[in-house]
């Protein structure tokens, strides 16, 4: 009956992807920590940012950010997350982490990563181990090669789909990379958008 | 009674009628029963046939293509013309025909098995939906197919609907406006005639007053090809 405003539907950056000591992944909780279960629920609370993500190293796997008056020219490759809300013309090439291309982000670029989530504009091809999301706010035009695209309503996208189930490590940067551990964050931030998606299209 | 509320106490969840009355307008529906469709994906290569949408990028399309392993292209004609100028040009055929083709440039040399048109003939008129038919069909493998919704009504929305593929042989369509156009009304000869080379392999008209049309090839249906469509002459009122 009660349901919280910030409640996520769909992937949020404090979301992304964390890795456990175990090797296995796991959803990052963005409930707060301080809420205790018999507290009733408050649609005004506020939920607290999530824990930085760990990796299986222990160490916290940060993410980078692109401001919004930065522009990069080049190549991005890295063991990190990013968050794009620049400008980026190149290539990106990140394929063990996450690429947010925030509502302000402006891409030439090709994309190759894990999971991709875009909000704001992508001129090039992108290729994702896990899944591709586009946001009802997002504009590709490129082709898109993951096991899992979601394109919400309201996305304007113009280019190729290939969503061939995963597969070995192809030999050119624009196939998937290499079948990966299945990865629950993957899972619920595709149940969540999938969720959203369908619920648009009835 | 918002005087009686403590301050800072959670705000009362609005009521089922207030988010009816914020939400915009829900899109008209329409349920098509489309047997061209089913036979359409009954011949589609599996796995790998490739298809080309000239729609937007909708959510259940995409899916509908990933269940049967189909290869998906989005082209979304309605915002191409709009980028280049071209979705309410009055330019005559000859120049039109050279931006559009500019505008059309697929990627690469990507042949298509399957591409859906849905309603673009009706809403573009037959002399600017002739160049695009002709340098799509350009890309259509030797067996490919070509759907179309060609309403049959004097009236058909002025916006492009959207067309959600929700079962083997059902097309939903969402009207995106109220407001209508004088529809062209092409008759099953003319749809021929517009699409060089083809001719209807199947054509189902339903209640709703649109004609499912499935073209392939006429020489892969053992029948001559129809004249292509000329742009038509306009009459003189004065007799003789």
């Amino acid at each position: 009956m009660w349901k919280r405003e910030n409640e996520p539907n769909a992937p949020t950056p404090s979301s992304t992807p964390s890795s456990t000591p175990g090797g296995m992944t796991s959803a990052t909780p963005i409930t707060p920590p301080s809420a205790a279960p018999s507290a009733p629920p408050r649609r005004d609370v506020e939920a607290a940012p999530a824990p930085p993500p760990v990796r299986a190293s222990g160490e916290p796997a940060g993410r980078a950010q692109i401001g919004g008056g930065t522009i990069v020219r080049g190549e991005i490759s890295g063991e990190e997350d990013l968050l794009i809300e620049g400008r980026v013309e190149g290539r990106i090439d990140l394929r063990q982490n996450a690429v947010t291309v925030g509502a302000k982000g402006r891409l030439v670029a090709e994309i190759i990563a894990r999971i991709i989530l875009v909000d704001g504009e992508v001129d090039g091809n992108l290729t994702a181990e896990e899944q591709i999301v586009v946001r009802k706010s997002g504009r590709v035009k490129g082709d898109l090669c993951a096991p899992r695209v979601t394109i919400e309503d309201g996305a304007r996208f113009k280019g190729g789909i290939d969503m061939e189930p995963k597969r070995p490590m192809a030999a050119t940067p624009s196939r998937p990379i290499s079948s990966a551990k299945s990865d629950p964050i993957a899972a619920s931030l595709a149940a969540a958008v999938g969720a959203s998606s369908s619920g648009s299209n009835g | 009674m918002s005087w009686l509320r403590r301050p800072g106490a959670a705000l009362p969840a609005p009521s089922a009628k207030e988010e009816m009355l914020a939400a915009p307008p829900a899109p008209r529906v329409v349920e098509h029963v489309a047997p061209g469709l089913g036979q359409a994906i009954r011949q589609l290569p599996k796995p790998g046939g490739s298809v080309l949408d000239l729609g937007p990028a909708l959510a259940t399309n995409i899916a509908y293509f990933n269940r049967i392993g189909a290869r998906l292209r989005v082209f979304d004609l309605e915002e191409t013309l709009r980028e280049a100028g071209l979705w309410a040009s009055p330019l005559k055929i000859g120049p039109w025909s050279e931006r559009v083709n500019a505008a059309l440039a697929l990627s690469g040399q990507e042949s298509f098995d399957l591409v859906f048109a849905w309603d673009f003939p009706n809403l573009l008129g037959r002399e600017r939906w002739l160049p695009i038919a002709q340098a799509v069909i350009s890309r259509l493998t030797p067996h490919g197919m070509f759907h179309l919704m060609v309403r049959s009504g004097k009236e058909m929305p002025a916006q492009p609907s959207h067309f959600r593929l929700t079962a083997a042989e059902t097309i939903r369509e969402e009207l995106q406006g109220s407001e209508s156009l004088t529809a062209p009304r092409f008759s099953h000869a003319e749809v021929e005639r517009l699409h060089p080379g083809l001719a209807a392999a199947r054509s189902f008209l339903d209640k709703h007053g649109v004609q499912e049309f499935l073209l392939e090839r006429a020489e892969r249906l053992d029948l001559p090809p129809r004249a292509v469509a000329q742009p038509r002459k306009p009459r003189s009122f004065y007799p003789g």
